[in-house]
């Protein structure tokens, strides 16, 4: 650090008058369905062929859900929530262990998902440093394309699941930043 | 006044003069509009930080009305298995008096918690008013000078256009037009004046030999061939 660098002063990477969902991190606050939440971590994921997507760890209090973040032509936002892997299908943990190869279509509280890609990929927890994890997802999503569910397999016998809403960009508003 | 006074007047006047020509109206609005987002800036994280703390408050409310609401539940159940002579009395009453201790401990940190959550929100309702304010007088800032630096780069250019139309820029495609029409002007007026000195330079011997020449010797010839041929006819 140059002597003339301790008065440059940081300037934020957003524009305070329009703080965009792109620009969230670790303590920024939003609105989202009538509630405060708060971002409490971040990870990040390498799908290959330099193309990343981010997550974003959510708490209002009550509820703790993951705003997924991906950019590809156009801005594509979802909030999940784990749920148990049993409760979507008795068979379903022992059919990817012996196969490894889900259902085509799996039905979650009255909604039917149909199985949309599969993708390995590596994990990274931005505040646990540079290790990365290597994993494998699946995701399916119902008809109306409103409503998704994803597999996804640490190591050989871990699964977790997680379903979850798309959502539109306005959905999310008063977008507050954390201090420096 | 005296002399010194009239000098120190005269750079006065000089120096803000100089300044007035450094001044950019443009350069110094932006500069106001970054100040002012500077100030949003920390008004919006002192915001986030509150509003972050009254969820936390919430969750600490919630967390303590629950626990409330579950010791509750567990001297209820002691009293029962006291009834059902399942538990000794005594030691139901000890262990349910401790969870009735708890769970009013639990009830005041809710209580502690509410009056947070609440005071939280409206020190929330009252930024977010200022914010909102301040958002939106940047934002016509903003607009204004976009406006302004359009009218501007407008008028810079109409101004061009006119000095140059008028002939008034000594630089102007006009002005250079007319520079070399006066340019050609004089040279066509130098050439023919060099062409009459020419002609009346020549001597007569000039004339006599144009009279010999070849071309005008055979022009004479075939101009008395034409004079026979028609003789004829």
């Amino acid at each position: 650090m140059g002597i003339f660098d301790i008065f440059k002063k940081k300037e934020p990477h957003y524009d305070s008058t329009n703080i965009r969902v792109q620009d969230l991190d670790v303590g920024f606050v939003f609105e989202y369905d009538l509630s405060t939440w708060e971002v409490q971590a971040i990870y990040e994921y390498d799908w290959g062929d330099d193309y990343f997507t981010r997550e974003f760890k959510v708490s209002n209090g009550a509820l703790t859900r993951y705003l997924a973040i991906e950019e590809d032509d156009e801005l594509e936002i979802s909030l999940s929530e784990k749920v148990k892997i049993r409760t979507l299908g008795v068979d379903l943990m022992s059919s990817l262990m012996e196969r490894q190869k889900p259902p085509q279509t799996i039905n979650y509280n009255g909604v039917s998902y149909l199985l949309e890609k599969e993708a390995p990929g590596y994990f990274h927890d931005i505040a646990k440093g540079d290790s990365w994890e290597e994993f494998r997802s699946w995701d399916f999503v119902d008809k109306e394309g409103k409503h998704i569910l994803t597999i996804e397999q640490w190591g050989d016998k871990e699964f977790e699941a997680s379903v979850g809403i798309i959502l539109q960009e306005f959905e999310i508003s008063n977008i507050l930043p954390a201090s420096n | 006044m005296g002399i010194f006074n009239r000098i120190f007047k005269v750079g006065q006047a000089e120096a803000h003069a100089v300044v007035d020509k450094l001044e950019d109206p443009i350069k110094m609005t932006e500069q106001g509009i970054r100040d002012l987002k500077k100030d949003l800036d920390k008004s919006l994280q002192a915001l986030a930080e509150v509003k972050a703390m009254a969820i936390r408050s919430k969750k600490d409310l919630m967390t303590n009305k629950e626990m409330a609401k579950n010791y509750e539940q567990k001297a209820i159940l002691l009293i029962q298995k006291t009834e059902k002579g399942e538990l000794d009395p005594a030691e139901a009453d000890r262990l349910a008096t401790e969870a009735l201790t708890r769970k009013e401990e639990a009830v005041a940190e809710a209580s502690r918690a509410q009056t947070e959550v609440d005071r939280f929100e409206t020190n929330i309702a009252s930024l977010d008013k200022n914010i909102k304010k301040l958002k939106s007088t940047i934002v016509s800032y903003e607009n204004e000078l976009r406006t302004l630096k359009a009218r501007a780069r407008v008028s810079s250019a109409t101004q061009k256009i006119n000095k140059q139309l008028s002939g008034i820029d000594s630089t102007g495609t006009v002005s250079m037009l007319e520079k070399m029409k006066e340019k050609v002007a004089q040279q066509e007026a130098m050439s023919e004046a060099y062409g009459e000195i020419a002609m009346d330079s020549r001597s007569i011997d000039d004339e006599i030999d144009d009279v010999l020449s070849e071309n005008s010797v055979k022009a004479t010839n075939s101009l008395e061939e034409l004079k026979a041929r028609l003789k004829q006819q």
